[in-house]
């Protein structure tokens, strides 16, 4: 039975996109010296351009290009394997504006 | 210097005055021996008295003389130096001297016969009257006396006239110190009358004096006495005729062969002939007329010889002047017509000048339109340099604010973004708030919304600043492009005006050197249609000139045969070398 998540923000790096839910989100911040940018992690220049966002999430922060914030979707959970395959990060998938989204966890990313 | 000559000569002039002194007093002494009754007592003092007389007379009279020789004694003594005046007042006193001794023996004789019987009748106490007596003698002989010693001294005088041109005094300066007297009736006439007169007048006084004894029945005087007294009366008469014939004939002799020789034509260097009175003057005349004709001679001579050289040689170039007057002619000629062709081309260059004048001063008018136009545009182009850079400051100041207005864009952005961020941990924190914060996240979406819609506004008016920017920037270099270009047309048109000065300059000098020339040529040509007029009167002399030629040549043949009769005339004299002091005869 699919889980219903109140609250997602949608996170666009480049070319790619991901979820994080709101609940692991403290804030969002705007000075980007001492973060994480996510399109290292999907091979790109690890320098990030300007006009980021920054998750904070915890101790960890967060760089991405441009985010948004959305309302409650029903999360479609990842197979075992896959989930497996990815260190336990990421938590399954929404659709939002016809897209799938990928929702991952920010302590794993 | 032939001074020497004249040594003792004073005393020798004087000699013959002492000598028919005392001749007369003899004469007149014996006579009154003769003819008066004197007392045997009182003879030998008569004799006496009139002897001192006589000779106290005759000293006087030598001193007198002696002083009037002074200048002939300088010159013996060493005196004076025998300079040319010098010698001329010793030849002067020497001249002088026969007259002073005419009346100083005529004194003698008279005065001192007289006065010493008048004397000795005082002291004697005589009771007979002798002094009609020896007046009666006086007159009859003094004259006599006076005359023998004129006639001797003549001479000598001329003799020391003589030793002066010897000396060095020229002839011409003798003859032209000696005095003319023109006394030569008068002075020989008185010889004559005295040579004729004394014997009748001796004879006649005898004759009465013979009557008056017979008369008286006194004895006469014996024969021989009487005889005696005539006798030497007529010796000195005889003296008298024979030295005054020799004083005036040797003279004239001289004259004669003076005159003869310059006849014959043989000049030389005039000589002096002792005369006087008319024989000297004629003798200088004669001097001076040889001395002229061999000047005039020589003259002759050479003009003779020049005018033949003259002649010859202009026959020859008659010829050749003949030749070159036709050439001449020729000549003439062609140069009439070169002169025509040169009139023709004056008026020409005339008339290209003119042409050229005006096109000068067209050029001279249309350069200052220039220099004026180039003078409008550079001012034109110092306003437009003037607006162009007030347009780049606008520029300037325009692209200040438009930056101001960017930075202000930026702010707002800055602010739109923080909004966004705001915004945007809003819609977090209502979305973690589930449905209580549902609403609260609506409201955060819109103001994120909001916030973006600035943001988009705000990089739209940041690209629009960007553009305005890079056109402010285009503007501001284009406008310094243009302040550039319109500095360098300002420095054209200074350039240009500055050759539209110079060309103004220059056309002006143009105008002013084409007018001269203009003037020039005018002025060539009237001068070179006087040339014209000149070269056919110049021709038309030529014309005259070549009969004026023939006329010299055929003058030219007759002056060859006058200069050859000429020549020929004067090689019959024999001018000789002119001595300047002369000869003396």
């Amino acid at each position: 039975m699919a889980q219903l998540i109140d609250g997602l923000v949608l996170c666009h790096v480049g070319d790619h996109r991901l979820a994080v839910r709101a609940q692991d989100v403290d804030a969002f911040e705007h000075d980007p010296l001492g973060a994480t940018y996510v399109g290292e992690r999907f091979g790109d220049d690890p320098t990030p351009p300007e006009g980021v966002r920054v998750l904070r999430c915890g101790a960890q922060r967060l760089a991405v290009d441009r985010l948004d914030v959305h309302g409650g979707v029903a999360l479609l959970p990842a197979p075992p394997l896959l989930s497996s395959a990815f260190g336990g990060g990421i938590l399954g998938f929404v659709e939002v504006r016809q897209l799938l989204w990928p929702v991952v966890i920010p302590e794993r990313l | 210097m032939k001074l020497n000559a004249l040594q003792g000569r004073a005393r020798w002039l004087l000699l013959p005055a002492h000598f028919a002194a005392s001749a007369g007093v003899a004469l007149v002494v014996f006579h009154c021996a003769l003819t008066i009754d004197f007392p045997r007592a009182s003879l030998g003092p008569f004799i006496g008295t009139v002897t001192a007389a006589v000779l106290t007379f005759n000293t006087l009279s030598h001193i007198l003389m002696l002083a009037h020789l002074q200048p002939l004694q300088a010159l013996n003594a060493g005196v004076a130096r025998p300079t040319r005046g010098a010698l001329i007042e010793a030849a002067l006193a020497a001249a002088a001297l026969p007259e002073r001794v005419f009346w100083v023996v005529l004194s003698a004789v008279l005065i001192g016969a007289t006065l010493s019987t008048g004397g000795w009748m005082l002291l004697d106490g005589a009771t007979h009257p002798p002094l009609l007596r020896v007046v009666s003698a006086g007159v009859c002989m003094a004259p006599l006396a006076a005359a023998l010693a004129f006639v001797v001294t003549v001479p000598r005088a001329r003799v020391v006239h003589r030793q002066l041109l010897e000396a060095g005094l020229p002839v011409t300066d003798l003859y032209r110190a000696l005095k003319k007297h023109l006394l030569f009736e008068r002075r020989w006439l008185a010889c004559l009358g005295i040579a004729v007169a004394t014997p009748l007048a001796l004879a006649v006084d005898l004759g009465v004096w013979r009557y008056e004894r017979a008369v008286a029945g006194v004895s006469d005087a014996p024969l021989w006495a009487i005889v005696t007294l005539l006798g030497l009366t007529l010796l000195m008469v005889g003296v008298l005729t024979v030295r005054a014939g020799a004083a005036l004939g040797e003279p004239l002799e001289q004259l004669a062969a003076e005159t003869t020789r310059l006849l014959a034509g043989r000049y030389g260097a005039p000589r002096f002939i002792a005369a006087e009175y008319e024989t000297r003057a004629a003798a200088a005349a004669i001097a001076t007329m040889e001395l002229q004709l061999a000047e005039l001679l020589g003259g002759l001579d050479g003009a003779a010889v020049e005018l033949s050289e003259a002649t010859l040689s202009l026959a020859a170039d008659d010829v050749a002047g003949r030749a070159q007057l036709e050439t001449q002619r020729s000549l003439l000629d062609a140069t009439g017509e070169t002169t025509q062709a040169l009139a023709r081309s004056a008026y020409e260059i005339a008339s290209s000048a003119q042409r050229v004048t005006e096109l000068a001063t067209a050029t001279l008018l249309t350069a200052r339109a220039g220099r004026d136009s180039a003078d409008g545009f550079l001012r034109a182009m110092a306003e437009v340099r003037e607006g162009n850079r007030a347009i780049a400051d606008s520029v300037v100041r325009l692209n200040k604010r438009v930056q101001q207005v960017g930075r202000v864009v930026e702010f707002i952005d800055g602010i739109a973004d923080k909004s966004d961020l705001l915004a945007l941990n809003a819609e977090l924190e209502g979305n973690k708030a589930g449905d209580a914060g549902r609403g609260f996240s609506l409201v955060a979406a819109e103001m994120r919304r909001l916030a973006e819609s600035v943001m988009s506004s705000t990089r739209e008016i940041s690209g629009l600043i960007e553009e305005i920017r890079d056109a402010t920037n285009a503007a501001v270099m284009a406008t310094e492009a243009g302040v550039k270009t319109t500095d360098s047309g300002t420095t054209l048109a200074a350039r240009v005006s500055e050759g539209f000065s110079r060309i103004v300059d220059h056309a002006n000098q143009s105008s002013t050197a084409t007018q001269s020339i203009n003037l020039a040529t005018s002025q060539q040509q009237v001068g070179t249609d006087q040339l014209v007029s000149a070269m056919r009167e110049i021709l038309q002399g030529t014309e005259v000139s070549a009969a004026t030629a023939e006329e010299m040549r055929q003058a030219h043949d007759r002056l060859i045969a006058l200069a050859r009769d000429l020549t020929d005339t004067v090689t019959l004299f024999e001018a000789g070398a002119q001595v300047p002091g002369g000869e003396a005869t």
